[in-house]
């Protein structure tokens, strides 16, 4: 687990990526877009898995994400597994989920949207595209998960 | 007088009648007429034998005449014996007479019965009344067969003769009229009216069956091909019997039948028979029970067996035609025949020397005229070669489907795991730019900047070409239902995108009536696009002065939808016709420009996967003209 932390925050982000190169883009992304908040990175489903049902231990302590952002191309296990066993799990379906990935293709889109996933973003090539493009993202799941609850 | 016949010892005759005068007289008057009469007799006799020569006396009149002459010639010695002592000559003459009377009458006993049986004169009438009655009935059974032959339907009865060579009717019954369109009345007076109709290509054989029938005294037979007065042909079936007359006259009875329906049924039958038989598919008949009535050569040549080796194995079509099938399918094609229905296949069968080969068999019944089925009709056709070139295209479709689809696959996959990489290198490229320009001036390295350069140069190309490679790819393929869109409403919705482009090269867009196109949306959409795209790139007026200006036009007819997107510019070089529409082929026609060229390839990726066609040519009015057509049927 790499830990890119800024500044403190109550807004805790996982990213679920394999290529540590992409991992890096992102977290660039996040810290340009000026957006406080925690990243904790994976690199592929069982992991992610791990981490959010504190398996073994290794992530006590550690808060349970607002948001997840996932990449759907990973060995062992691939994005759309790790998104339908998420959602699978009552105490963490709730969790947004927004797939993060290179692939256009419809077909990737449909399916990732059958599986209850929050939104869907094509890694923009340009830096700034996908600064502005974290921005926003951050900006509206940071407003959405920090509405009052209804009970 | 010799002393033998007159000894001394005797004397004359008349010293016993003591020669009275009167005695004397009676004696030579009475002997010397009968003589006479005795003489005069075999005469008659003789007379009347050559007359009555159908008589045979079995030369009883020689005795008769002998015996006769001998009793003269013994009167006459009485007459002499008056005067002479002949008595020795007349002892002889005697016992010659009683010989040849005893002989006489020996055959006049034996003769008897013929004199007896011969005729009597009442007899003669009444046998002439029999004959006259005979004759009349002759006569009236004469007639009868004229008539009879008068009346034959399809045929007419003649007589001729040799007149030297020439043929002479002596009779010729009336069907001639109703066959041959000649009347008998013509024919009898000249053959040649009837012979002359004789087909002139049959002329040799009838002259020499002529000549045969008159050398042999043999029955003349021939199939006569007649062209009438009218032109009609007739066959008619010519047969004569020649006898000879006692005069050495040579006369021929027969009959002419007209067989021109038979002849041509029999041609017909026959034409038919060669055709079953010479047909190239193999034609072979069972009777109900599957026993082989039938098959042609065609059979032998499919399955190696001849007629004979399969009737006499006894071979049924069960062994013949299905030796690979199993007893249920048997069993059902039976059912389905005796059912009255034709049966169908392709099966696969032995032939005599062991090989394989793949059959079509139809199987019908053949019905009687109560409509029960009679037999079976089985047609066979050879279609191995067929069958192995189905299969052999079967193996190649699949094997070209499948290295298409590999291919797919692969460009797909690479497509898209090429473009992760080609990202993060433009991503990087750029971060390093930023980081770059943030350095202070002293450390700024022009080396750095322009390899820097050139990196994000590349990036940018590799990007734009993997992106180019998917959505040629992806134009294989409908993207939406397949229906018949208005390409007017694409083009409308198309135009806002463009309007930015059209505006910045001050292009003036006319749109004509368009026709409907089967073609998804998506990729209608595309298709205009995309020509659009390459009209503007390449599609400015060589003058600046000339507003440029494309022009959209299209119709449908005969089952298909055709464009043309025309420009006004300098058009495009003959050698580049084709090349345009190679994948990443780009010329570099209107100097720089930033596609990569994948427009009009994927343009003709989707018009090929519909089965339309695309070409460019130059419009002779200046510019360039992209037509496309596609067909409605999918």
């Amino acid at each position: 687990m790499t830990m890119l932390k800024d500044t403190p925050s109550p807004f805790d982000v996982l990213l679920v990526e394999d290529e540590l190169a992409d991992a890096r883009l992102v977290g660039f992304a996040i810290r340009q877009s000026g957006i406080a908040c925690t990243l904790h990175h994976v690199t592929d489903g069982h992991e992610a898995l791990a981490f959010l049902k504190r398996e073994a231990g290794r992530y006590d302590g550690v808060p349970q994400p607002d948001l997840i952002l996932l990449d759907l191309n990973m060995p062992r296990m691939n994005g759309g597994e790790f998104l339908a066993a998420v959602k699978a799990q009552e105490n963490l379906a709730s969790i947004p989920v927004v797939v993060l990935t290179t692939s256009a293709v419809e077909r990737d889109v449909e399916h990732a949207y059958r599986l209850h996933a929050s939104g869907y973003i094509t890694k923009p090539v340009d830096m700034d595209e996908f600064t502005t493009a974290m921005r926003h993202l951050l900006e509206y799941w940071r407003m959405l998960t920090r509405l009052p609850k209804k009970e | 007088m010799p002393d033998a016949l007159t000894p001394i010892t005797l004397i004359p005759h008349g010293y016993c009648i003591s020669w009275q005068p009167e005695l004397v007289a009676a004696f030579v008057i009475g002997n010397l007429l009968i003589a006479l009469a005795y003489f005069t007799i075999p005469l008659v006799i003789l007379r009347f034998i050559r007359q009555r020569r159908d008589i045979d006396f079995q030369h009883l009149h020689w005795l008769f005449a002998g015996f006769i002459i001998t009793c003269g010639i013994t009167h006459l010695l009485h007459v002499v014996e008056l005067w002479y002592p002949v008595y020795y000559l007349e002892a002889w003459m005697d016992i010659a007479t009683a010989l040849v009377s005893i002989i006489a009458a020996f055959m006049l006993w034996r003769i008897l019965p013929v004199l007896v049986s011969l005729p009597s004169s009442k007899q003669l009438i009444e046998a002439n009344q029999e004959l006259l009655k005979i004759g009349a009935e002759l006569r009236d059974r004469e007639t009868q067969l004229r008539s009879l032959g008068d009346s034959l339907p399809d045929s007419f009865l003649y007589q001729y003769t040799l007149e030297g060579d020439i043929p002479k009717f002596l009779y010729i019954s009336s069907g001639v009229e109703r066959i041959n369109a000649v009347k008998a009345e013509s024919v009898m007076l000249d053959a040649m009216l009837l012979l002359a109709q004789i087909d002139s290509r049959q002329l040799d054989e009838y002259a020499a069956g002529q000549a045969l029938s008159l050398r042999e005294s043999s029955d003349f037979d021939m199939a006569l091909h007649m062209r009438r007065p009218d032109g009609e042909w007739r066959w008619l079936q010519v047969r004569s019997r020649p006898r000879k007359k006692d005069s050495g006259q040579v006369i021929w009875d027969g009959i002419a039948t007209d067989i021109t329906d038979r002849h041509l049924f029999e041609t017909e039958i026959n034409r038919l028979a060669q055709a079953v038989e010479q047909n190239p598919a193999g034609v072979l008949i069972t009777d109900v029970n599957g026993s082989l009535e039938y098959m042609n050569a065609a059979c032998t040549r499919i399955s190696g067996y001849s007629f004979a080796e399969a009737y006499a194995k006894n071979r049924t079509p069960r062994e013949l035609i299905s030796s690979e099938m199993s007893d249920a399918d048997y069993g059902a094609v039976q059912t389905q025949l005796q059912a009255g229905r034709t049966w169908n296949g392709i099966l696969r069968n032995r032939r005599k020397d062991g090989s394989l080969y793949w059959e079509q068999v139809s199987v019908s019944p053949l019905f009687d005229n109560e409509g029960k089925v009679a037999s079976y009709l089985y047609l066979r056709l050879d279609v191995t070669e067929q069958k192995n070139a189905e299969n052999e295209l079967r193996l190649r479709s699949t094997a070209l489907e499948r290295a298409s689809a590999d291919l797919t696959r692969f460009a797909d996959v690479s497509a898209h795991h090429l473009m992760e990489p080609t990202r993060r290198l433009t991503s990087y490229a750029q971060q390093l730019r930023a980081r770059v320009d943030h350095l202070p001036d002293a450390m700024r390295d022009e080396e750095l900047r322009t390899s820097l350069n050139y990196i994000e140069q590349d990036a940018a190309r590799l990007r734009g070409m993997v992106r180019d490679v998917q959505l040629y790819l992806a134009a294989g393929t409908p993207r939406a239902e397949l229906r018949m869109e208005d390409a007017n409403a694409v083009l409308e919705a198309l135009r806002p995108r463009l309007s930015a482009q059209l505006q910045a090269g001050k292009v003036e867009l006319e749109v004509g009536i368009l026709p409907e196109v089967m073609l998804d949306r998506p990729r209608l959409t595309d298709m205009f696009a995309a020509l659009l795209d390459n009209a503007l790139r390449h599609g400015a007026p060589p003058d600046p002065d000339v507003t440029a200006r494309i022009r959209i036009s299209g119709e449908h007819e005969e089952g298909l939808s055709r464009f043309r997107i025309r420009d006004n510019g300098r058009g495009i070089p003959p050698e580049y016709l084709e090349r345009v529409f190679e994948i990443f082929e780009r010329l570099n026609v209107t100097g720089s420009d930033g596609g990569t060229g994948i427009g009009l390839s994927i343009a003709r990726r989707i018009v090929e996967s519909r089965h339309g066609r695309i070409w460019i040519e130059n419009d002779p009015d200046g510019g360039a003209m992209v037509v496309f057509e596609v067909p409605d049927s999918v």
